[in-house]
């Protein structure tokens, strides 16, 4: 997994290539403590995002109570959409 | 047509497992009333968001697998994925449950349907097989350090060493001690099961005094009837009951006592009666573990191995009621010095 990202004041632009799964969700739940500080909501392109297990919608979930729901997911692939759709994550993230 | 109708949600209503069905947006659309007793739910589901009911502050963080069961349906939708995993209720309470999970498409437009899940609570046998494990792993460390207590018994004999039976004994405790660490570290055995909580001890301590007290009268009455019967039986010279059986003794006893119990009645027995099934488990696990202790003693020649053997046997009554080792220990510690003091033991 690689995480490419930019900070644009108070808002933490993140674009995820790769797996987000029990092995690169610790690794990616790392990334935001040393980046979050300051950040009031985050953006996460997600065109490149193959694969999210349970591990990383916890990730997700545990980030979008931190920024209290300010977490919006761009452009995700059909699989992980109908991931998001099946376990009701639409209706807790934004999703464009 | 109407009786296939009907036939389905009865279907469902009475099975044992836990059904659980989620439409293509995530809503439960069916959850039985199996699956609400299973996941401990409150029976207002239906209708609900997956990640509304499991996904809440309580347990949403703990169930990993089971949700990654619902995620693998996803991703691989022409197979069943099956799993066992441990899931935590509301409550904190961990149950082992067997799941299936599989999708659901529409066989003649390929139109996603939903998830469908099948539930099935395997807590008793994960749980039954744990014990079992664990009591093969105590009952194969007993069975290997005996084994090899064996073994140095042969090669003391064939060295032609003469090593004191007192310096075996501790042999012995320190096999005991080596298997008691792997049961600590290998086994989810509790101090409950292994007989080392003491409960009720009032009765447990009472019951174990006059037990002692009966067999000491036994064994003063044979001693009387040896002496008229075969007076060169006991050493010369010696009082009836002599106190004199030094410090060493008195104390060491202690230990030894508690840990020849922990080892014929923590492990043996124990491993023994969860290996067995059935009525007589308990009389199986009393016959084996005092052959096993009797064997132990092979140093102290055939007469101590036959006294060791009736003592456990006729002790293993009271530790099958009583389930803890302490009361036993002092009846082994009590016998043990008065059969010292009275010169039935050197």
């Amino acid at each position: 997994m690689k995480i490419n990202f930019n900070k644009n004041e108070d808002i933490l632009n993140i674009c995820i290539d790769g797996r987000l799964d029990t092995i690169t969700a610790p690794e990616f739940e790392e990334f935001l403590k040393s980046n979050l500080s300051g950040v009031t909501s985050v953006v996460i392109d997600c065109e490149k995002l193959g694969y999210i297990s349970s591990a990383g919608l916890r990730v997700l979930l545990s980030l979008n109570k931190k920024i209290c729901g300010n977490l919006t997911l761009l452009n995700p692939q059909e699989l992980v959409m109908e991931v998001l759709e099946i376990t009701g994550f639409v209706n807790i993230l934004k999703i464009k | 047509m109407e009786c296939k109708t009907e036939l389905i949600p009865r279907i469902l209503r009475d099975i044992d497992d836990g059904v659980l069905a989620l439409d293509k947006t995530g809503h439960i659309i069916y959850i039985n009333h199996q699956c609400q007793e299973l996941l401990d739910l409150s029976g207002e589901e239906v209708g609900k968001t997956y990640a509304e009911v499991f996904y809440d502050d309580h347990c949403g963080n703990k169930n990993e697998d089971f949700h990654q069961l619902i995620i693998n349906a996803i991703y691989k939708k022409d197979q069943t994925h099956c799993s066992s995993i441990i899931f935590t209720d509301s409550n904190n309470k961990q149950k082992h449950l067997s799941i299936k999970s599989s999708f659901l498409k529409n066989e003649e437009t390929n139109e996603s349907l939903g998830i469908v899940v099948v539930i099935s609570d395997i807590t008793k046998e994960e749980v039954l097989k744990k014990k079992r494990n664990d009591a093969v792993i105590v009952f194969s460390c007993v069975a290997a350090c005996l084994c090899l207590y064996l073994l140095l018994l042969a090669m003391l004999e064939f060295l032609k060493i003469n090593v004191p039976t007192k310096m075996l004994t501790q042999v012995i405790n320190a096999m005991v001690f080596v298997i008691g660490v792997i049961i600590y570290r290998k086994t989810d055995f509790s101090f409950d099961e292994l007989g080392l909580k003491l409960v009720k001890p009032k009765h447990t301590f009472g019951s174990a005094i006059i037990v002692s007290l009966g067999i000491v009268a036994l064994l003063v009455l044979a001693k009387l009837i040896i002496l008229q019967v075969s007076p060169g039986f006991f050493a010369e010279n010696t009082p009836f009951w002599n106190w004199d059986i030094g410090l060493y003794s008195w104390v060491s006893y202690i230990f030894t006592c508690i840990i020849q119990e922990f080892l014929a009645r923590s492990m043996i027995y124990t491993s023994i009666r969860k290996m067995f099934d059935g009525k007589k488990s308990a009389v199986a696990a009393i016959v084996l573990s005092s052959l096993l202790f009797g064997a132990v003693h092979i140093a102290h020649g055939f007469m101590y191995m036959i006294a060791s053997i009736i003592l456990l046997g006729s002790l293993g009554g009271l530790y099958e009621k009583q389930r803890n080792i302490w009361g036993v220990a002092i009846i082994h510690y009590i016998l043990g010095q008065a059969a010292c003091c009275l010169g039935f033991l050197m």
